[in-house]
């Protein structure tokens, strides 16, 4: 494989992202398991660079199998997926540390898959760490790395060869509340200095209004996109954002939604 | 920073920390390790003694002789002790030789059914067959086919230990988490950089469960051959017999207490070495409270 330049993007992308391409582009997909359950249907978006776009949803909705179609890692049984040719970056719900690697070698996992020279690795790793705040535990082996730091190191791990797309998909759901907010914020403000194309999978409305620019709001299985609501809020977002009236306008709205879907799928 | 942000990962640190004397706990700890197994040790042998003055009239005493006889008698007494050596270096060798290629072959065979399920459906059940025949069964024909000297040997020692390589390394390469899979998949890894990357390291583990078993089998398997191949250096086993047959009870023990020994050095070797690879990072290698 050949090391790619991934953020060689023209600058116009920034600049003007209305008239330049999506990064990801879904039209009408839809999986059904083998047995015949079908997981999602006819789902649709773009994903541009400056996008972070939630995908909330109950339960069970295949919020997570929508990311596992983006990301490639299981095939869409309907429709199309348009996706940049660089693999994206990729946070889980488990930070999914190799165990046997210090923090260094698993953050530039993805870099060495990719078959990135070694000087260059070091140097994207570097500037990674630096990025999610964990310069200086290059050599600590995961277990040695709190839970907050492990998520981080995913973090970076996912940041580190520079992808235009990246994927979450819960992941501070297993952590307790006051580092989820940290975390929130560390990564609201990551996205608001490299405005890469995010797309988050959560089941927490605060946590999608918050990090986004656009919640989906999913029906219940099968699943599909049943609203589209905008955050107008400007970026970078304070943590006191939470309390603002306009704020919680918002969440009420895609509460609201949520709600009136799982109320009509128990009817 | 919030308190999940402090590394609270070394228990150790944090007791040593509360301890005002930590040398008198450490010695008081160590006292607490080794005093009962001492305990039972006097026990023992002060049955043993019962056994031989109490129980034993004076005739039959060469069955059970006294412990201090086997000590001054086998031990101290340089030209046996020199004969248990060797016969105990000889068995170690065919040992070492047999466990190194069990593991080979057996982590070989392992990857080999881990990769393609054909490979594992024509071969475990054969796997399985050759772990049930009793060793003593087929050690005769071994003779026959090849002699009774070292090469014989080691073959029981393989065929002994390669058992549970195969199935510890198989269960070990299984067991790297589905999360991890993914990162993988998600760069389109190839199988042999995910196998050298992924599912190699996370058996590991598993793989030094199976050394430590395969390494005690192995010393076994050296142990029976003796009493089989009565060609090439006398082993330990054979010298065991051939006390037995000179009713030299005391040199008896000693050889006795020497094959035991080297099984407990197989095991500690093969423990200290998964200790030193995989210790740092696998949960089994560091110390619970």
């Amino acid at each position: 494989m050949t090391p790619i330049e991934h953020r060689a993007e023209p600058t116009s992308v920034e600049s003007s992202p209305d008239t330049a391409g999506a990064v990801l582009e879904l039209r009408g997909v839809g999986k059904t398991w083998a047995g015949g359950t079908v997981a999602v249907r006819g789902v649709g978006f773009d994903l541009r660079r400056g996008d972070f776009v939630s995908l909330v949803g109950p339960s069970g909705c295949g919020k997570s199998t929508v990311l596992r179609i983006v990301a490639g890692l299981e095939r869409q049984t309907a429709g199309r997926v348009a996706r940049p040719e660089a693999p994206p970056g990729c946070v889980f719900q488990q930070p999914n540390l190799l165990a046997w690697r210090n923090l260094q070698r698993n953050v530039e996992l993805y870099a060495e898959l990719d078959g990135m020279p070694k000087a260059r690795r070091r140097e994207l790793t570097r500037a990674a760490l630096e990025l999610v705040g964990l310069t200086g535990f290059e050599d600590h082996l995961p277990h040695q790395l709190s839970g907050g730091m492990q998520m981080r190191a995913a973090l970076a791990r996912a940041l580190v060869t520079r992808p235009e797309l990246l994927l979450f998909d819960e992941p501070f759901s297993a952590v307790d509340e006051l580092l989820r907010e940290r975390l929130q914020e560390e990564l609201m403000r990551l996205f608001t200095d490299e405005q890469f194309a995010g797309l988050f999978i959560t089941h927490s409305v605060l946590e999608a209004v918050f990090l986004s620019t656009r919640v989906l709001v999913m029906t219940p299985r099968p699943g599909t996109i049943g609203a589209v609501i905008d955050v107008p809020l400007p970026y970078p977002r304070a943590p006191e954002l939470r309390f603002a009236p306009e704020f919680i306008e918002i969440v009420r709205e895609v509460s609201g939604v949520m709600r009136s879907f799982s109320e009509e799928s128990a009817a | 920073m919030s308190i999940t942000d402090v590394l609270v990962e070394d228990p150790d640190a944090m007791t040593a920390a509360e301890d005002p004397h930590p040398e008198q706990s450490k010695l008081r700890h160590w006292i607490g390790v080794v005093a009962p197994p001492l305990a039972v040790a006097a026990l023992v042998i002060g049955a043993w003694y019962f056994g031989t003055y109490v129980l034993l009239d004076a005739q039959r005493r060469f069955l059970l002789p006294p412990p201090d006889a086997v000590v001054t008698n086998a031990i101290f007494d340089g030209e046996s002790f020199r004969e248990i050596m060797t016969a105990t270096w000889n068995t170690a060798r065919v040992a070492a030789v047999g466990l190194v290629i069990a593991s080979a072959l057996g982590i070989g065979i392992a990857v080999a059914m881990s990769q393609a399920r054909w490979v594992e459906r024509s071969l475990f059940p054969w796997a399985v067959v050759l772990q049930t025949v009793p060793i003593l069964a087929i050690v005769p024909l071994i003779g026959f086919w090849w002699g009774f000297d070292f090469r014989s040997r080691v073959l029981v020692c393989v065929l002994i230990a390669i058992f549970p390589m195969i199935t510890n390394t198989l269960f070990g390469l299984r067991s790297a988490p589905a999360g991890l899979h993914d990162l993988f998949s998600l760069r389109r890894a190839s199988r042999w950089t995910r196998l050298k990357k992924l599912e190699f390291p996370a058996a590991l583990p598993a793989i030094f469960v199976g050394l430590r078993i395969s390494a005690g089998l192995s010393v076994i398997g050296a142990i029976v051959g003796d009493f089989f191949f009565r060609q090439g250096d006398p082993g330990i086993g054979r010298l065991i017999d051939n006390y037995r047959a000179e009713l030299a009870s005391e040199q008896l023990f000693a050889a006795i207490a020497a094959s035991s020994l080297l099984g407990i050095a197989a095991f500690a070797l093969v423990g200290w070495a998964g200790e030193l690879v995989v210790g740092r990072w696998h949960e089994s290698g560091r110390r619970r409270q």
